[in-house]
């Protein structure tokens, strides 16, 4: 008899392919996804578009200063997507779409993020109990 | 959007304002009118839909028998904590968007 794998399920798989720094939706989907982990739920982002240039190593750990709270170090998206990687290990993924970030020359990924295919999309897709997509064509 | 059985209810989120939003607000009011159990969640720049007399389609849609909420963090970080809210419009946060969307049975359409 043929062996048979057991392909993980998700909770929750968001398509993020809004772009970042332009409206609210990376902040929303963040705090969405550590409301449903906090729910002890299982929840990954599959990054499309410019979110796959969020991870990016060389952006580091913090944003330039904010001036009206210097004191106050500010997390690049990178350090809050790892903060959430770390916390909540195997229980959230960040997914990085191959395609977008060669397209945009997005290279060395901090190492806790997943690279994969858009190829995987529909098998990513698959896996989740519930997809909601964020963003435009 | 979600695939799985058909639902039980619906939760809907918006995100954005103006002409689009009142549309999807529109097929809000239609579901809900249709008789189905539909949840409105207003965040980010949707937020503006909730304060009153802000949008002519949400006081449509709660009349047809839809619940809305409106997301406190977002009205905070616009300095729109204290704004008067459509009548019937509650603030909650994150937190109950998150106990909604894991329901089972519930269809999600985010705009």
């Amino acid at each position: 008899m043929a062996a048979t794998v057991e392909r993980r399920t998700w909770d929750v798989l968001v398509v993020l392919t809004a772009p970042p720094h332009t409206t609210d939706a990376l902040t929303t989907v963040l705090r969405l996804a550590q409301a449903v982990l906090e729910r002890e739920h299982t929840i990954r982002v599959w990054a499309c578009g410019s979110n796959t240039m969020l991870t990016q190593a060389s952006l580091g750990e913090t944003k330039p200063a904010d001036l009206r709270d210097p004191a106050t170090p500010a997390p690049t998206a990178g350090a809050l997507i790892r903060g959430l990687l770390t916390a909540y290990k195997g229980r959230f993924s960040w997914i990085v779409c191959t395609a977008c970030s060669a397209e945009r020359g997005a290279r060395d990924h901090i190492a806790e993020v997943r690279l994969r295919s858009d190829a995987r999309l529909a098998a990513t897709i698959a896996a989740a109990r519930r997809t909601i997509y964020i963003g435009g064509a | 959007m979600t695939q799985d059985r058909p639902a039980e209810q619906y939760l809907l989120v918006e995100t954005q304002s103006g002409g689009t939003a009142e549309r999807f607000l529109a097929d809000a009011a239609a579901l809900a009118g249709a008789g189905e159990r539909v949840r409105l969640f207003l965040a980010a720049d949707g937020v503006a839909l909730g304060i009153r007399g802000a949008s002519a389609g949400l006081p449509q849609f709660l009349g047809a028998g839809g619940q809305a909420w409106i997301d406190e963090f977002t009205l905070a970080h616009r300095a729109l904590h204290a704004a008067p809210l459509t009548p019937g419009v509650r603030a909650t946060g994150m937190g109950d968007l998150a106990d909604w969307l894991l329901e089972p049975g519930t269809r999600v359409v985010w705009h």
